[in-house]
């Protein structure tokens, strides 16, 4: 969905409350503006997720699960070997 | 200032598999770069991320969007690749055969001004660099001799032998005798069946 707003004099803008709604933004909810390549983009400022909690459990895997046909979906599992 | 670094999927793909002879290496570069505006990659790695793990590794697909949601919530900065560059990278992969996705990494590291793309891919590497940007790999010497003897025994080469085994492990569940015949029909999975 594109919506358009305008930038008041002290470069303010307020977000429709459509939008307000949907993201449950509330007064004093604090957002992060992040520059993009395109553009910008509006985030919740929550705390972010430290990469150890990610990646030093891991995924544990078989190693002779990598040989394993899924012969209900052969086309898609022969594409993963190639 | 933080050096920006472009992250390839591979390097997120061997953190995240615990018992992947590369996960500690991978693991422990993004654990010391973690921090906001250092870690750049492209939403089109979460693509990679998935098919990877599900097609090739056979990692349940809940698990795996359960670590792209950690991903997307962490510090490292997933972008888009919008619509106008996409000609770009388009025209590149016409004129250089590299991979669509390498193509955006690099545009996105020309377009963030990060100096160094991380990537364990040797093809990508040599492209990076005849551009004249940098590339670093996580992975030590040690950890790659450990990665080839994994890989020697656990893992057929790419390509026939790889999808041979496949279908000979899958005859083995309907019985050994029809998957060493087709073992040795294949000639140890390096042929196709004679007619």
């Amino acid at each position: 969905m594109v919506m358009v707003i305008k930038l008041d004099k002290q470069g303010r803008i307020l977000l429709p409350k459509e939008i307000r709604d949907r993201y449950h933004f509330k007064p004093e909810m604090e957002l992060s503006v992040i520059e993009k390549e395109d553009g910008i983009e509006l985030r919740l400022a929550g705390k972010k997720i430290s990469l150890k909690e990610i990646f030093e459990p891991g995924i544990k895997f078989k190693p002779e699960d990598v040989l394993a046909l899924d012969i209900a979906n052969l086309d898609e599992d022969l594409e993963g070997l190639l | 200032m933080p050096i920006k670094k472009v992250v390839d999927s591979n390097i997120f793909i061997y953190s995240l598999l615990k018992d992947h002879p590369a996960h500690a290496d991978c693991t422990k570069f993004l654990i010391d770069n973690e921090g906001p505006n250092v870690l750049f990659s492209l939403v089109e790695c979460f693509d990679e991320i998935y098919r990877i793990l599900h097609t090739f590794y056979r990692i349940d697909p809940s698990t795996i969007v359960e670590k792209i949601t950690g991903l997307k919530n962490s510090t490292v900065e997933f972008w888009g690749f919008n619509t106008e560059k996409i000609t770009d990278a388009l025209k590149l992969v016409s004129e250089t055969k590299v991979d669509i996705v390498d193509a955006k990494l690099y545009f996105l590291a020309m377009d963030i001004q990060a100096p160094i793309i991380i990537t364990d891919d040797a093809r990508f590497q040599n492209f990076i660099k005849s551009r004249g940007l940098l590339f670093e790999t996580p992975i030590s010497e040690a950890t790659r001799r450990k990665m080839q003897e994994w890989e020697k025994h656990n893992i057929p080469a790419a390509g026939l032998p790889r999808i041979l085994s496949r279908v000979y492990r899958y005859l083995l569940k309907k019985g050994a005798n029809i998957a060493n015949q087709f073992k040795a029909d294949t000639k140890g999975f390096s042929a196709l069946l004679d007619e």
